[in-house]
């Protein structure tokens, strides 16, 4: 027992510190990845419903290669096709290549993804407010910008929450997935540790249980949100 | 009101002040739906303090004549004017009619307040915050104000103990009072009904009745889509009877309704009485 803590101590030699720092970067590019899978996806929602012929093929497109492609794969052509991409341009333009920070590499790879999967969940939501709604903002003069943030965002709110939240907890997951473009996040710690210490199932049996406590808290917020949301909606229906 | 009967020629459209600025116009109004003409040429002007119904069996375009008066159906000819004001219109690239200006449009519908059938309150807010989402958002009227103004409203409707209520949890007659507040609430020149009690239990029909008549009786300008004959009748300056989108009677509704000039009128006033 004193040597499971003393290994799981947070200051060398012992691991602990390694693996927290590695929960903070996973949840720092959850956080981040989320946030912008969920503004592409709110635009995207939009241009599905609203948009013209060619807005609706390309996101099409999008959302279907997204969701076809194993995450691992995408996120390894986005990782080193994206890079490459960017320093090809910034050598057309004459200049140095980058090094890209993996935490803003992280983040957008990831966040594509994610956007891809809110499209869905939020067009999805749109198209469930009474339609009747919607247009006693158009009847009482709300120009189209008012509309989505007064109205037709907040009341899908309801309809979206529990597939938002299932999004949520898929990103602090598939951050796991960043471990293997290098990116030092929670899994890849574990595995260090893991490594240099042939422990391999106390450390995997933490980082499982550090997930898990993530999950837990997400949930339980999740939950709350959902109520909150849900106050103008009857009981049941 | 018998002042009023005497005052207009039986064959004329009646209105409650002969010469008060007009509030509403529309000029030979045509709408399709792809190939279906729904409204063929209608016409119809509502002075300041009138209340126009328009009455008509189910399908004859009553709801796509008034929708189009504030746009939320674009005319495919002829001319809607508020308070004067001509609502502009062009074509697209497509030859189809289009505002020339949606600012236009945006700013003249705050001046109607619109009453729906099926309600429409916004099932995320609450009743009082129904009422001063347009004002606050829509015309910049500074927070507090819209609210003691929405508070006396909804004391006027019945409903002052509702306020921090969401809609859902309120009866059919409670939604329709609260939407008929949240219309006032923008402080509207004309007020705009389709069918306010068509969706209601017969048992909540007077208590939303009661309030448009008192809004008539202070003679505010108002169109009336309804299938309440004896409310037309009785708060009415003016009736119009669309059958298959064409006028095919109007005028005084002590008139209209005592000897229906066309057939088919006095077939309509039959099957509903
Ligand atoms: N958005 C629409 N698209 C196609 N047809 C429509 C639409 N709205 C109304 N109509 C048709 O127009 C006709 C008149 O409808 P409406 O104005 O709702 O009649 P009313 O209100 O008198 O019952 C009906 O035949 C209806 O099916
Ligand atoms: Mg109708």
């Amino acid at each position: 027992m004193d040597e499971i803590l003393a290994l799981l101590a947070l200051e060398p030699p012992g691991w602990g510190g390694n693996l927290l720092r590695g929960l903070v970067s996973s949840l720092e590019i959850a956080f981040g990845a989320y946030f912008l899978g969920l503004v592409i996806g709110i635009g995207g929602a939009c241009g599905k419903l609203w948009g013209g012929e060619t807005t609706k093929a390309v996101l099409d497109l999008y959302t279907t290669i997204v969701r076809a492609v194993p995450e691992l794969v995408l996120i390894l052509i986005l990782y080193f096709a994206g890079t490459d991409l960017i320093n090809l341009i910034l050598d057309y333009f004459g200049r140095e290549p980058i090094d890209i920070s993996g935490l803003v590499a992280g983040i957008a790879v990831l966040g594509v993804v994610q956007g891809a999967y809110s499209t869905e969940v939020v067009r999805g939501a749109i198209q469930t407010i009474p339609a009747g709604q919607i247009e006693a903002a158009r009847a009482y003069g709300m120009s189209p910008w008012l509309r989505l943030r007064r109205i037709i965002l907040p009341a899908m709110l309801p309809f979206a929450i529990p597939g938002l939240g299932n999004l949520w907890l898929n990103a602090t997951k598939d951050t796991a997935i960043l471990a293997v473009v290098g990116f030092a996040e929670l899994t890849l710690e574990t595995r260090q540790a893991a490594g240099s210490t042939k422990r391999y199932f106390l450390f995997y049996i933490a980082a499982g249980l550090l997930y898990l406590m993530v999950t837990l808290v997400s949930t339980y917020v999740i939950g709350r949100i959902e109520a909150r949301v849900r106050r103008g909606l009857p009981r049941h229906g | 009101m018998t002042m009023v009967e005497t005052a207009v020629a039986p064959d004329m459209p009646g209105s409650a002040i002969p010469d008060a600025p007009v509030a509403v116009e529309v000029r030979d109004l045509h709408k399709s739906f792809g190939q279906l003409d729904v409204i063929k040429g209608v016409s119809m002007t509502a002075r300041e303090g009138d209340v126009v119904s328009i009455i008509g069996s189910s399908g004859s375009g009553k709801s796509t004549f008034l929708r189009c008066i504030n746009l939320l159906e674009i005319p495919t000819s002829g001319r809607v004017s508020v308070g004067g004001e001509e609502i502009r219109m062009k074509r697209d690239r497509h030859g189809q009619p289009v505002p020339a200006d949606w600012r236009q449009v945006e700013r003249i519908r705050t001046s109607l307040g619109m009453v729906f059938q099926s309600f429409n309150l916004w099932s995320h807010l609450t009743v009082l915050q129904n009422l001063i989402e347009v004002p606050v958002h829509v015309l910049k009227t500074p927070r507090a104000e819209a609210i003691e103004r929405a508070e006396a409203l909804l004391a006027r409707v019945g409903l002052a103990d509702k306020r921090h209520v969401y809609p859902a949890f309120l009866s059919g007659g409670q939604q329709q009072r609260a939407a008929i507040a949240r219309a006032l609430a923008i402080q509207p020149k004309v007020m705009l009904f389709d069918e306010p009690t068509s969706a209601l239990d017969p048992e909540l029909v007077g208590e939303v009745l009661k309030v448009i008549r008192d809004l008539a009786d202070e003679r505010r300008t108002m169109i009336l889509v309804t299938h309440e004959m004896k409310f037309a009748r009785e708060v009415s300056d003016q009736v119009i009877f669309l059958h298959k989108g064409l006028v095919e009677e109007e005028g005084h509704p002590g008139e209209m309704f005592r000897n229906p000039r066309s057939e088919r009128l006095r077939q309509f006033l039959a099957s509903t009485q």
